[in-house]
């Protein structure tokens, strides 16, 4: 969670909203991302519900990914450089991501624990991937081999998915 | 302060009348408008004077959010309402009202208008008079009638497709004689009533917090409500239902049952999944069952429209994952009936007006909507949808589990969304309020 160069709020808004979605998002380049969201926090409240900190607003980037943190900020750079440098030249601190570590160090430092992921196992993306792959495989055959008998289904089943 | 005595009516207790008619209204002029909405209020229909004594005709008006705004409401005390301030149009996608179900193709004043009237009638009669009467009212009372539906309940209750509907409605306080089983479970597996903030503002939700509404007098005694005209093709119903039926060696009805979870005379499948039970409008039990009793879904289909709509405690947690995403429906049927056996579109128009009330649109309609009815995940269903309510641009298929279990596919639309709004349901307080401008 970065915190906001003054008065920067409305600008990173606009960079936000210009990114591609859906297929075409740039999270969807970097293989090995779950999940992947930023947000921007307007004011941290205290427990009074007032803003702790009076004019000053944060960047949250939620992500899960696969493996360590320095090789998916590597492939984040390798695939959306430009978008990484276009959303975080708005917060204090960041030195562009030309230098690899640099970034590196600048999200861990910034890093704040959490209690949750929303994954509910530990397989990979690719891993995930493949699995809802071959659901629909067989799903498709469970459709098209409805009513076949033992004999006429032990045949399908080798044809579509081998021996 | 907020006591249900200035609540409208048909929100905790349905009228139960058989003729409506919704009139879809725009503001031309704010300070005649406000005049005749004051001479309009002592007509509404409120909670208690229902209860009272039952009028010939009932008369109810809802707002949405550029209503409020054109009758001289400051957005400031709508702005935190997002779902309604934006709309359902702007929310369409979300909602899967896309392809021929987007907004663009909603009919001609049939969506978000300023205001929504609706009248309730046990006679035909008694509904033309006050209808005629109030469409008068209106050139001079500075609003212009945009859209106009009728609508009405078939004999036994049944929608177009043949179902007897509106049961498992939300038992919440001040609802006469909920039945068994519409509420939410205790840690005891015993069912209770659901918090009144989930579906009237300014009273604590089952978060136990007051509901998000709008500052001043608005919010008092109020409820937001959700409209959509929904058409239904029931001759592609009909017809596809034939034909899985034929492909399956089952029976028509037993397919049309796995679809939507409840047999045609509304009897659950959770209770009589072999065969149709009492009609569940003569049994006190109908909706005494829970799907974590059928965990596979072999009786009732996790799939299945009901259960997704109302997934009681199939998530696991006695029913905590669900009970914060409960509506109260207040659905009719418009449009001539298709004779039956016809399989065939007949080009008569023919749907139905749902009506939902609840305390916070995000999280209950447009949750049930997007997620339980438009998603697969949330109901580890990966990517199938409703199979009656959400095939666009879905993978058209549901599986009916069993030994062996059935799949069904290439299900095509059947349900067209043609119009429909976000509208907040003010008590007689904000009305008065709103007709005073000092809201």
């Amino acid at each position: 969670m970065a915190q906001l160069r003054e008065g920067r709020e409305q600008a990173l808004l606009d960079e936000l909203a210009a990114l591609p979605s859906g297929e075409e998002s740039p999270f969807r380049r970097v293989a090995s991302t779950h999940f992947c969201r930023w947000l921007l926090i307007p004011a941290l409240l205290g427990a009074d519900g007032e803003a702790a900190e009076p004019g000053r607003a944060y960047l949250l980037l939620t992500a899960d990914f696969d493996g360590p943190l320095a090789d998916w900020v590597a492939a984040m750079t390798r695939e959306m450089g430009p978008h990484l440098d276009r959303i975080f030249e708005h917060c204090d601190g960041y030195r562009g991501s030309g230098e690899l570590g640099a970034l590196t160090d600048f999200i861990a430092e910034r890093r704040v624990s959490v209690g949750f992921s929303i994954l509910s196992s530990r397989a990979t993306v690719a891993r995930v991937r493949s699995s809802l792959e071959l659901r629909r495989a067989l799903r498709e055959f469970a459709i098209d081999s409805q009513g076949m008998t033992p004999d006429a289904l032990r045949r399908a089943w080798s044809e579509r998915f081998g021996a | 302060m907020t006591t249900l005595a200035g609540l409208q009516g048909n929100v905790l207790d349905g009228y139960r009348t058989p003729h409506a008619l919704y009139m879809f209204v725009s503001v031309t002029e704010a300070r005649v408008a406000r005049r005749w909405l004051a001479s309009r209020i002592g007509r509404v229909t409120t909670y208690g004077s229902f209860q009272a004594a039952r009028p010939a005709s009932t008369f109810n008006l809802a707002f949405g959010h550029d209503g409020l705004l054109a009758l001289g409401v400051p957005p400031i005390r709508l702005a935190h309402l997002e779902a309604f301030r934006q709309g359902m149009a702007a929310r369409a996608d979300a909602l899967g009202d896309v392809g021929p179900s987007a907004p663009a193709r909603w009919e001609l004043g049939a969506g978000d208008s300023h205001a929504l009237l609706v009248l309730t009638a046990a006679e035909r009669e008694s509904l033309a008079d006050a209808a005629s009467e109030l469409r008068d009212s209106l050139p001079e009372g500075g609003l212009t009638l945009s859209h106009e539906q009728h609508a009405y309940s078939a004999p036994e209750g049944r929608e177009h497709f043949g179902f007897q509907d509106g049961f498992s409605q939300p038992a919440v306080p001040g609802a006469s004689a909920p039945r068994i089983g519409e509420g939410t479970l205790t840690l005891w597996r015993r069912w209770r009533r659901l918090a009144l903030g989930e579906f009237v503002l300014g009273h604590r939700d089952e978060g136990g917090r007051v509901p998000a509404a709008p500052l001043g007098p608005l919010g008092d005694d109020a409820t937001f409500m959700v409209v959509r005209k929904l058409a239904q093709d029931v001759g592609a119903f009909r017809s596809y239902v034939a034909e899985a039926a034929e492909r399956l060696h089952r029976e028509p009805a037993w397919v049309a049952a796995k679809m939507l979870g409840r047999w045609q005379n509304g009897s659950s499948l959770a209770r009589y999944p072999q065969a149709p039970g009492p009609p569940a409008s003569q049994d006190p039990n109908a909706s005494r069952f829970r799907y974590g009793e059928d965990p596979h879904g072999y009786a009732c289909p996790l799939g299945a429209h009901v259960r997704r709509a109302n997934p009681r405690d199939s998530l696991g947690y006695q029913g905590r994952l669900t009970q914060r995403h409960r509506i109260i429906r207040r659905g009719m049927s418009y449009g001539a009936p298709l004779p039956a056996g016809i399989s065939v579109d007949d080009g008569v128009a023919r749907g139905l007006m749902f009506v939902a009330y609840q305390g916070a649109i995000e999280r209950q309609f447009e949750f049930i909507q997007g997620q339980w009815l438009g998603d697969g995940n949330p109901l580890r269903l990966g990517d199938d949808r409703d199979p009656i309510l959400a095939a666009e641009g879905s993978n058209g298929q549901m599986i009916i589990q069993g030994r062996p279990p059935v799949f069904l596919a290439g299900i095509p639309r059947f349900v067209t969304t043609c119009g429909g709004g976000y509208y907040l349901l003010p008590g007689i307080a904000g009305l008065r309020a709103l007709a005073d401008g000092a809201c």
